[in-house]
């Protein structure tokens, strides 16, 4: 009963939100302005989703894909039962994951950026968000990942120690193979996180709006661009940052649908059921 | 008999959040970031002998506007004259400012023409070495679009937004002195009240005199530096001001006020 009124709250909630964006972004729509004309320059009419969201696209991709590789190591690593340490470094990756977006944006503007002054970037820029957003996606995928292949790590450990396998050699040749599409699921739910991250990125990514070109040079993202304008927006504007909004959640909801297709042909696949 | 007990806790904290406290009222002021902070400072100070509670948030004064249409806010702060267009709003006027281009302290280039300002912002002029400056590349700090401080650079430069060419936009000044104090080859333009307050404490950032007359709190009560403005708090002109915001209007223009308008490098506008 209790699971039921928690669901249909969830179910409501989101059914609200999508209301209300479907509404706002009706002005917009309707009037028929190009929404893929020029560059975005609101008060001058000019609206364009395109270097946004490619921006939010290539970002998060990006700093995924750095994750991924990091993120499966420390994770196998992690899973070693024998090592007294991992439960230290389960414990650093939660203070890690539990650092507000905002702590991790102010680090980026007054360290990270002028560090990479050094190797001739010159300010905030593509490069550093990039490195925010994979630092902020890194807990994500670890936890994801872990939770997908802890059972089956469980059983297959067992079985690889009574063999006289060693640690390394068991989960780089059975469980990584085996553990590919949690990897993949995880990998496509950290890319959701990573579309969705606004403070962070809007501090150290320069702001300026442009298809991203080079790795050096500023760039907006989508989200970064409605926290940045939503505070004054009126009328025409506004439904245009809502119509972006809207974008954004169809983005996530189809990769939420392909993980949840994922996930379901991994359970039919292991013995003992995934995440 | 436990889902009965957690139905009546969840009740009872409802309930709990629905008393109004009735001793106490609320202010919430909203808008330009570089009026912010010393409302900020007089609101503390007011606060001890009123029975009021004052919230200042920023946003800039484009949000400022928005907020006091939308009857969001009491009171909006906006650091420009109102434009022709905003009839529905009234303005309380509290100080005059100006606007710096600002450099960094090491940076060797001591002035800029006009014509040199607006080849920098649209990109014509890309390295501070066509300037008798070092070879490298300028950082151009550009404020977002929806500030004031954004908009009285460009009619005074006679500019559009579309035509610059930045390399990072900043929402608030805090931000904008940050990335200059880290980067010797930026440029921005600040207000002069923020930017002579922030020199008073760290001594590493300078202005830059416009058409040769130095940036200073001084100049713009005199009325010779150019780019100066206004800085207003709005209302709504038809509806009835908050009592306490009437008050608290009263007590910043009040003669009291004026040292401490001064304190933030502000020129007082009585």
């Amino acid at each position: 009963m209790l699971s039921l009124s928690g669901l249909s709250l969830s179910v409501i909630s989101f059914m609200l939100i999508l209301l209300l964006l479907l509404k706002e972004s009706y002005l917009f729509v309707s009037s028929g302005v190009s929404f893929w004309n020029n560059l975005w320059f609101p008060l001058e009419g000019e609206f364009n989703i395109l270097p946004l969201l490619t921006t939010s696209i290539s970002l998060s991709l990006l700093a995924c894909c750095l994750v991924v590789p990091l993120g499966t190591s420390i994770a196998l690593f992690s899973l070693n039962q024998n090592r007294i340490e991992n439960t230290v470094y389960k414990k650093i990756l939660h203070i890690l994951n539990s650092l507000p977006s905002v702590v991790i944006g102010f680090w980026g503007i007054m360290i990270l950026v002028p560090f990479l002054r050094n190797f001739g970037i010159q300010g905030p820029s593509f490069l550093s968000g990039v490195i925010v957003l994979s630092l902020m996606v890194l807990p994500t995928f670890i936890f994801l990942f872990m939770q997908s292949i802890e059972n089956i790590s469980k059983s297959y450990e067992e079985t690889a120690k009574s063999l006289g396998i060693s640690y390394i050699t068991y989960a780089v040749k059975i469980l990584l193979p085996v553990s590919y599409p949690a990897i993949l699921s995880s990998f496509l739910l950290s890319l959701g996180r990573a579309l969705g991250e606004t403070i962070a990125v809007l501090m150290v990514t320069g702001n300026i709006v442009s298809f991203p070109s080079k790795i050096t040079e500023p760039v907006r993202s989508l989200t970064a661009n409605i926290a940045l304008e939503m505070a004054y927006a009126m009328d025409m504007h506004r439904s245009a940052l809502f119509l972006c909004a809207l974008v954004m959640m169809f983005i996530l909801l189809v990769l939420y649908i392909i993980v949840l297709k994922l996930q379901k042909n991994m359970s039919s696949t292991f013995i003992e059921g995934g995440a | 008999m436990k889902r009965k007990k957690i139905l009546l806790l969840f009740l009872c904290t409802l309930f709990a959040s629905c008393t109004k406290n009735k001793d106490q009222s609320k202010l919430l002021i909203t808008g330009s970031s570089t009026i912010a902070p010393l409302i900020a400072d007089i609101a503390k100070a007011y606060e001890k002998s009123n029975a009021v509670k004052i919230d200042i948030q920023t946003g800039g004064s484009s949000r400022g506007i928005y907020d006091i249409r939308k009857k969001l806010s009491h009171i909006g702060m906006v650091s420009r004259a109102l434009k022709k267009s905003e009839t529905d709003l009234e303005a309380h006027l509290i100080a005059y400012d100006g606007i710096a281009i600002t450099l960094h302290k090491d940076n060797p280039v001591n002035e800029l023409t006009k014509e040199q300002i607006v080849s920098i912002y649209t990109g014509k002029i890309k390295n501070w070495s066509e300037l008798n400056g070092n070879k490298a590349r300028i950082s151009v700090i550009h404020k977002a679009a929806g500030r004031s401080t954004q908009e009285v650079f460009l009619k005074f430069f006679k500019l559009k937004d579309k035509q610059i060419k930045a390399t990072s936009i900043i929402g608030d000044n805090e931000q904008a002195i940050k990335l200059l104090a880290s980067d010797p080859n930026a440029i921005a333009y600040i207000s002069i009240g923020t930017i002579e307050y922030y020199i008073s404490q760290n001594k590493n950032l300078k202005m830059l005199p416009l058409n040769t007359i130095v940036p200073s709190s001084e100049n713009v009560r005199k009325g010779i530096y150019p780019l100066a403005r206004e800085l207003n708090l709005i209302s709504h002109k038809s509806t009835q001001l908050h009592p306490e915001a009437l008050k608290f209007i009263k007590h910043i223009t009040s003669k009291k006020m004026s040292s401490k308008i001064m304190e933030y490098y502000f020129v007082p506008s009585n």
